[in-house]
């Protein structure tokens, strides 16, 4: 994947914009300029606009990139299609981005920028749990609906926010049903290692494994976290030393690239390995080389599961086809949930009939169409939870595991309708 | 009851994770130890090592290592026309010159990672080897992986090398005269310019040396480098400034510090107990784990 | 760490940026003003903006104190940014105080642990003391993601909306209550270190300290005493604002509050803008942040703005040696760039 090849046309006038509004802003800083803000505000625009805060650099510039196609597919599909129908007039939608640069902080800076500079009707949001967590509160606080593609942790739908929505079910649900699955493989596991990175999103998916291990019946023999730049030959070391039938991780791509190079280095070989998230990426088949075959993982979603399909793209083959042709690689489940979340606010667009710019009143409304809307997508049927632990977030969209193949590609297995899995995989040296 | 074997294995593997600390500290302790070059850019030396394996490595039939001595030469190069900017911004009428250095490796930093992050995205990527994959058994003691044991050895060897250069030809004489006195050596009819490149250019050559076996070991990705900046410093300080054989030692106290804490602790502390050995170590021995550190006034 | 080559430039510079650091009466009474009026005219965004920016300052300023005129290099003072937040969110969430109740313990926290800090590292001296200083940081940034009190690695929300201040305001904490909280430290900062060390003779113990240890120590300056006096005060202040900043973020959590970019932030700041200065952290302050902040924000569909920015940073310490102070003054012409163009030629001369 080339990172350069993403630039499309469409986001070259972005950024001729951007460097306008940065021009700007430049000027703008200080007492005289300090009203351009508000002239900046451009009204009676006739496209929908949304905010994106998503992280391009930082820590987790990965999984910012890959929200980042996501949205722009969607709004690139759209507008080929004549944008958004409400009424009798149709409405092109145009993304507005900020870099959280992975920090709380910026994130926080972006959503206000969002709100009160670019005046948009929506936001989408944030990659990471830790930059969605200090988004929210201005969401609530500004009434500005939001919904995020790709934030996992359960942390955010314990708080109840009224205006945000995710479309990607919470880890807990998707890594305890993709470990119950793969537990259950034929021979049956007897134990299991479990290991995790120090962060909340890795934690809560660590912790998901234990609790599918222990509902399971199979025997924890370790449950270690560690925090991010571990050198992984101690963590193989021990686990190898405990010998378990499985060995699940959670953590982001850098730590199973690691984790797998030092489990081939020191010769570990537990019938299967599990990551969660990011198996099925570049990033994790590129780093891991030769080493990312039969690698086990969680999915909402994949290409050759049928959907509901519909609005939008036809299939999910054709969402593929999209992502192929505009950014030269496959999309994981975290793209198809951010181009989801897109969808969804295209289709509340819809129900409200209102054209835009959105004022306070169609914002609330639109907030109450989410609370009840049921989009059938290439992704999946989508639809909020309203109450419970997992307020406002998606949990229609029903895990699964998979596993690498021996050329990287994703198969489903150990649920209906799944294919044979490789298990237990052959061991380094047979490879 | 210890497990023998346990044990055993996690010195290994604290050893040879010694073994790359010191691939990364034996250039740094050249440019910061000697050339009192406060050096922010180190880890990202060490990340377009990694990254310049894995681009490179399909031209040379998907094989690392082969990559390794171009690698290092272009880096000398690079490191060669690097200093002169270097040296001008430490040099002349300027407040506090040592500290404008640093703010220009910084800039140099930020400039490194951005460029790579948005030349190349932020993909991890992989650096193959068919040569140094597996390890070698030794029944009874415990698993050596090949391409960590050639890590630590070539860390090692690079250390003789530079030692053997510091004390025992002309151009190291010119580089420790240099670190002693500028002016001085500048009066001895030294060209400064030449051996300051010349010690930088090692520096950065044996840095992104040591950044494509990481890439081997680990993987190659642009966030990779701030790590192991944090780590060339550590690893310096600790040996005590301009002391080259300290490495060694402070590479061997962070490597085992790390394994045996994480096997014999917990895993989630392991970088705090890291930290505050090396905190301590330095209350403890104010100038270097050895005490044979020069002083630095900065 | 410098070779006689280079030592006589700092007196001097000091010398020619004494001008600057006292503006007229007249001219900082006008700033004063405007910075209290902004909010007037300024959105909710443009209001984070600058309350940002003062941010910065004081966090430049309260790192100049100690590494500018102190001379010591502190690598670890963004911990002590941190351990304000954490503490403000520990106080508001487990014990229950208003937001005042968990910026004073801030404070007091901030200087029990800088005075237990202070008392055995600042034997250590130059690079040692350094890099002791970035263990210390790294170490409590570590600690912080394994405590429970600290909400570990799931980090914390502070408490937001009406009677969190713990002051008789009307709603909830605003982006304009936030910006005269950051006004009035950043104020209170920067006027505090130029009574100290620009007027007082503790200032001048500070320098003699500095600049030659045991000279200092003959002369009967209680040097010891003297560093650590400066020490534990810079770091109360990076702490009062760590405490302010989490409490206008809501979210705070171990790896960004205690992350080592907060540090070198702080001493970049200080060094573009010049350092031992009153002037430099500050413009320092406003210019990397705002740099950093905006461009981010506003060139963020890509990351080329990243580049850009570390390309700018190596310019201007490449063509203006005496920071942004001096590009100010007028004193980067286009003279002494190309005279700097030419010594830089010289460089290259290997033969």
């Amino acid at each position: 994947m080339r990172g350069n090849g993403e630039t499309t046309r469409s986001s070259e006038t972005n950024s001729a914009t951007g460097r306008r509004d940065f021009l700007r802003a430049v000027g703008g800083v200080g007492v005289a300029g300090a009203t351009t803000g508000y002239l900046g505000a451009r009204q009676g625009r006739d496209n929908f606009k949304l905010g994106v805060v998503t992280s391009l650099s930082g820590e987790l510039r990965f999984g910012g990139q890959v929200t980042r196609r996501g949205y722009e597919l969607w709004k690139q599909a759209v507008n080929e299609q004549g944008g958004i129908q409400v009424g009798g007039s149709s409405h092109q939608v145009e993304l507005v981005y900020a870099d959280a640069q992975s920090s709380p902080s910026t994130g926080a800076d972006a959503a206000s920028r969002m709100i009160s500079q670019q005046n948009v009707d929506a936001v989408l949001g944030p990659y990471s749990s830790n930059v969605t967590l200090a988004v929210v509160p201005i969401m609530e606080k500004n009434r500005m609906p939001h919904i995020t593609g790709s934030a996992e942790s359960p942390q955010i739908w314990q708080q109840q926010p009224k205006y945000t929505f995710g479309t990607i079910p919470t880890v807990s649900i998707i890594a305890d049903q993709a470990a119950t699955n793969i537990l259950n493989l034929d021979p049956q596991a007897e134990s299991v290692y479990i290991t995790g990175v120090n962060e909340p999103f890795s934690k809560s998916t660590a912790q998901a494994m234990r609790t599918a291990a222990q509902n399971a019946d199979v025997e924890v023999l370790g449950y270690e976290l560690f925090p991010r730049g571990t050198d992984y030959a101690n963590v193989v070391t021990q686990a190898k030393n405990a010998g378990p039938d499985l060995h699940f991780h959670g953590g982001h791509i850098g730590s199973h690239v690691n984790l797998v190079n030092a489990a081939q280095q020191l010769d570990y070989n537990p019938n299967g390995m599990m990551f969660h998230y990011g198996v099925n990426t570049d990033s994790y088949k590129d780093g891991a080389g030769n080493g990312a075959a039969y690698t086990f993982g969680a999915t909402v979603w994949l290409p050759q599961v049928e959907r509901s399909g519909g609005t939008l793209f036809e299939t999910p083959q054709a969402y593929v086809e999209a992502s192929r042709s505009t950014f030269d690689t496959a999309p994981d489940y975290t793209q198809a949930g951010s181009t989801a979340a897109g969808i969804v606010f295209g289709e509340a667009f819809k129900q409200l009939g209102a054209s835009p710019p959105l004022n306070q009143q169609q914002k609330d409304e639109l907030v109450s169409i989410l609370e009840g809307i049921e989009v059938e997508t290439f992704y999946g049927t989508v639809s909020f939870d309203n109450e419970g632990e997992y307020y406002h977030n998606n949990t229609q969209t029903s895990p699964l595991a998979i596993q690498l193949d021996q050329d990287g590609s994703p198969v489903i297995v150990g649920s209906e309708g799944g294919s044979e899995p490789t298990y237990p995989v052959p061991s380094w040296s047979e490879r | 009851m210890v497990d023998v074997g346990l044990l055993l294995q996690t010195v290994i593997n604290g050893l040879l994770l010694g073994g790359i600390y010191v691939s990364i500290g034996v250039g740094f302790s050249l440019a910061f130890g000697v050339l009192e070059v406060i050096d922010f850019a180190v880890g990202e030396y060490v990340m377009l090592g990694a990254f310049a394996g894995a681009l490179l490595a399909p031209t040379f039939g998907s094989e690392g290592v082969f990559v390794i001595p171009l690698v290092f030469l272009a880096f000398f190069g690079v490191g060669f026309l690097i200093q002169p900017f270097i040296h001008h911004v430490t040099s002349g009428d300027r407040p506090m010159p040592v500290l404008m250095g640093l703010v220009f490796t910084f800039g140099l930093a930020i400039f490194v990672r951005g460029s790579v992050l948005t030349l190349f995205g932020p993909n991890n990527r992989n650096v193959p080897s068919d040569l140094l994959v597996g390890g070698v058994t030794i029944p009874g003691i415990g698993i050596f992986p090949t391409v960590r044991v050639v890590t630590a050895a070539v860390g090692v060897f690079a250390l003789a090398v530079f030692m053997y250069y510091l004390y025992n030809t002309r151009g190291g004489m010119a580089i420790r005269a240099i670190a002693e006195d500028r002016t001085n050596a500048r009066l001895m009819g030294i060209n400064i310019n030449r051996y300051q490149s010349i010690a930088y250019g090692a520096y950065a050559g044996m840095t992104a040396t040591a950044g494509v076996f990481i890439g081997l070991i680990f993987t190659a990705n642009p966030g990779m480098g701030l790590q192991y900046t944090a780590f060339a410093f550590f690893m310096v300080v600790l040996a005590g400034l301009g002391y080259l054989p300290g490495v060694i030692v402070s590479g061997v106290v962070l490597g085992l510090a790390q394994s045996l804490t994480a096997v014999y602790w917990s895993g989630e502390v392991v970088l705090f107990v890291l930290f505050a050995l090396i905190y301590v170590v330095l209350l403890v021995s104010p100038s270097g784990i050895l005490g044979k550190g020069g002083e630095h006034a900065s | 760490m410098s070779t006689d080559e280079e030592s006589g430039g700092h007196g001097t510079y000091l010398d020619r940026v004494r001008g600057l650091s006292e503006p007229p009466l007249w001219v900082v009474g006008l700033i004063l003003v405007a910075l209290v009026l902004l909010p007037i005219w300024l959105g909710p965004f443009w209001t984070r903006i600058a309350l940002g920016a003062l941010m910065w300052i004081g966090l430049a300023q309260s790192w100049n104190m100690i590494g500018g005129y102190a001379g010591y290099l502190d690598f670890g003072h963004g911990a002590y940014f941190g351990v304000g937040a954490l503490v403000t969110g520990i106080g508001m969430n487990t014990l229950g105080y208003p937001f005042l109740g968990g910026f004073a313990l801030a404070g007091v926290v901030g200087a029990v642990l800088a005075y237990v800090i202070a008392v055995p590292t600042l034997r250590l001296r130059g690079a040692y003391f350094a890099i002791a200083t970035w263990a210390f940081a790294e170490a409590t940034k570590q600690l912080a993601l394994v405590l429970d009190i600290t909400g570990g690695t799931f980090g914390m929300s502070l408490p937001t909306g009406e009677g969190t201040i713990g002051l008789p305001i009307p709603g909830g904490p605003s982006e304009t209550f936030f910006y005269y909280a950051m006004l009035v430290l950043a104020v209170g900062t920067v006027t505090l270190a130029y009574v100290l060390f620009e007027r007082r003779e503790f200032g001048y113990r500070v320098k003699a300290l500095r600049d030659n240890q045991d000279a200092a120590e003959a002369l009967g300056i209680d040097t010891t005493r003297v560093k650590r006096q400066v020490y534990v005060l810079s770091c109360v202040i990076a702490a009062l604002f760590g405490s302010v900043h989490a409490f206008f973020i809501t979210f705070i959590h171990p790896t960004d509050v205690l992350a080592a970019i907060v540090t070198d932030q702080m001493v970049i700041m200080a060094l573009l803008g010049g350092l031992g200065t009153i002037t430099g952290p500050i413009l320092g302050g406003i210019a990397v942040f705002l740099l950093q902040r905006l461009s981010s924000l506003f060139l963020g569909q890509t990351t080329f703005y990243l580049p850009l920015i570390g390309g700018i940073i190596m310019l201007v310490v490449l063509f203006a040696p005496s920071g942004i102070v001096g590009i100010l003054r007028g004193e980067t012409t286009s003279t002494d760039v190309r005279t700097n163009l030419r010594e830089l030629a010289d460089r290259f001369q290997f033969r």
